[in-house]
């Protein structure tokens, strides 16, 4: 695990107050257990239409895992089930180890949930807006996140000023804010071009390792998946089951613009490719 | 396609009329000036003609009156030099009062009920065809029950006024509270939003965003209703005046009237267009 900077830990202090305020329970999740576990998940849209049957996922502390399907499997549903946004019609989701230091689980949408009145660095503190901390501390913080991905210049910026990749990684940001445990990451990249893209990947995969951040990932790009992930799952068609689940062996430290070049990546993607075509054809 | 004797670099360069060199903005407004000129000209020449004002009615200065005598009307109205020894500015501030408090009324409590009504999908479903049906009632219609209600008063121009802009205001701050997408509100509440941050920091914005964004349409309506009530009950605003004036066939004072309520219009249009940026000036 990469240490936190000195900005970042100070930071810690923030996130312990606000977690505090939000009574959660404390933990710990270092022990090398599944952070969350989805026992049996199943969802049936409306009582009719069944879009999950009977998926199992043990989600470990600190990995990045991507979830690749047709459309309509449930990709999105499943992610907001983790979230706690939705119930699930069948099986249980378990939250092991939920430390009271950091935030429980933020999530990046496919849509932009940048609030437009607000300007770039009121936007990346939006968990401490919500939670009623602010001050030095929390200032040095959203200005160490914008360092990070180069967006400094931009913190009095308004949504609307910046370009959409620009827009894409404040959204991450405001997620990443509060250091969560979970990150659920909802096709967010998919409306940019490949170059920003590569780009937006680097940067969220830095993040992620640097602040020891657990993530998932839901996308319909095999390339951004591998790129991104340390385990990639790919569900069936409708009623959705895990088809086929590959480790990703590039560790934590990768380069995104050469990866695409590695025989073992493109081995890769072949594979996952040729798994996810029988869902698809 | 490349023809035989040009250059390239001619070639690259579209052709150049003769209006590229002026600037465009220079050239629009010279253009503007040049209209309203030839209009003013006709107006005031064309009904000096015998032939043509005698056969066409519409062009009959005894209807039409003249730039020049409705500019002296204009500046005798401004300055209290005329034969009625009246000044617009008390007449102007009863309508402009109206306008502006009956709207900033109107606005506040559309937005309040569009706040509410888009915050309660069952409440909204309830009530909008009830709603709807009030806006589709000619406002016309009903002010004459305000003027009987409240008197011919500067109230009845206000209520008059409150009547029309409430639903400019409601309607689009309810359109703005439903616009509200789902995964807003969702990663407010994964971030910890509980319904008074949710309702305070993207609710009320965003239906404060369209209900602002209506600010110029409603001025330029309050105007309307409150001069169509002055009209409608002698309130002793610009309508009334205009009332006077049209009674006493006085065509250059109802045009110099016409004229001044033209300008307030604009004015107050252009006053509620640069509140609108300042209050929505992050959205582009």
């Amino acid at each position: 695990m990469v240490q936190a900077s000195g900005s970042l830990r100070a930071s810690a202090e923030v996130h312990s107050l606000a977690s505090v305020r939000k009574g959660i329970a404390p933990g710990d999740a270092s022990d090398g257990a599944s952070l969350v576990s989805l026992k049996n998940i199943g969802f049936t849209y409306g009582g009719l239409t069944r879009a999950i049957d009977d998926i199992s996922i043990e989600l470990l502390p600190g990995e990045t895992l991507s979830v690749v399907g047709p459309s309509g499997c449930g990709k999105s549903t499943l992610l907001r089930i983790v979230a706690g946004l939705r119930q699930p019609t069948d099986g249980t989701v378990v939250r092991h180890d939920f430390g009271r230091d950091r935030h429980d689980c933020s999530m990046v949408f496919q849509e932009d949930t940048l609030l437009p009145w607000l300007t770039v660095e009121d936007n990346v503190a939006l968990y401490y807006r919500f939670n009623g901390a602010r001050g030095v501390a929390v200032t040095a913080h959203v200005a160490e996140l914008l360092k990070m991905v180069k967006l400094t210049d931009y913190a009095r910026f308004y949504p609307y000023q910046l370009s959409g990749g620009m827009r894409r990684r404040v959204a991450v940001l405001t997620a990443i804010a509060p250091q969560p445990h979970l990150l659920l990451l909802d096709e967010p990249f998919s409306a940019l071009d490949e170059p920003t893209r590569i780009a937006i990947h680097t940067e969220c995969h830095m993040l992620l390792k640097r602040l020891d951040i657990t993530a998932v990932l839901v996308t319909h790009d095999l390339a951004e998946a591998i790129s991104l992930s340390d385990r990639v799952i790919i569900l069936s068609r409708p009623p959705a089951v895990i088809v086929e689940e590959l480790p990703i062996p590039f560790g934590s430290s990768r380069n995104m613009y050469d990866l695409r070049d590695n025989p073992e990546f493109l081995e890769l993607y072949g594979r996952l490719w040729r798994k996810l075509k029988e869902q698809i054809t | 396609m490349r023809t035989g004797g040009q250059s390239l670099g001619q070639l690259s360069r579209p052709d150049r009329g003769v209006g590229d060199a002026i600037p465009w903005p220079v050239l629009r407004f010279a253009l503007q000036l040049l209209l309203a000129t030839v209009v003013l000209l006709g107006w005031e020449y064309l009904p000096r003609i015998e032939v043509i004002s005698s056969n066409i009615r519409f062009l009959d200065p005894f209807f039409i009156s003249s730039p020049s005598a409705i500019s002296r009307s204009l500046i005798g109205l401004l300055t209290g030099d005329n034969d009625n020894k009246i000044t617009l500015w008390p007449y102007l501030w009863v309508t402009l009062s109206a306008t502006i408090l009956g709207s900033s009324i109107g606005l506040a409590l559309g937005a309040l009920c569009g706040l509410i009504f888009s915050n309660n999908q069952k409440l909204s479903e309830v009530v909008r065809p009830f709603l709807i049906l009030a806006n589709s009632v000619p406002r016309v219609a009903i002010i004459p029950i305000f003027v009987v209600m409240l008197g011919p008063t500067v109230a009845a121009s206000v209520v008059s006024v409150i009547a029309v802009v409430f639903f400019l205001g409601f309607f689009n701050a309810f359109e703005g509270g439903i616009s509200i997408k789902e995964s807003l509100v969702e990663n407010a509440k994964l971030l910890g939003a509980g319904p008074i941050d949710i309702m305070r920091s993207i609710r009320l914005p965003m239906v404060l965003t369209w209900t602002f964004a209506a600010v110029p349409n409603a001025i330029s309506f309050g105007l309307i209703v409150a001069v169509t009530t002055e009209l409608l009950a002698g309130i002793p605003g610009i309508g009334s005046l205009i009332l006077t004036a049209t009674a006493n066939i006085q065509v250059a004072l109802t045009f110099a009237l016409i004229v001044a309520l033209s300008v307030v219009g604009l004015v107050l249009y252009w006053g509620a267009v640069a509140l609108k940026s300042r209050l929505i000036h992050w959205k582009n």
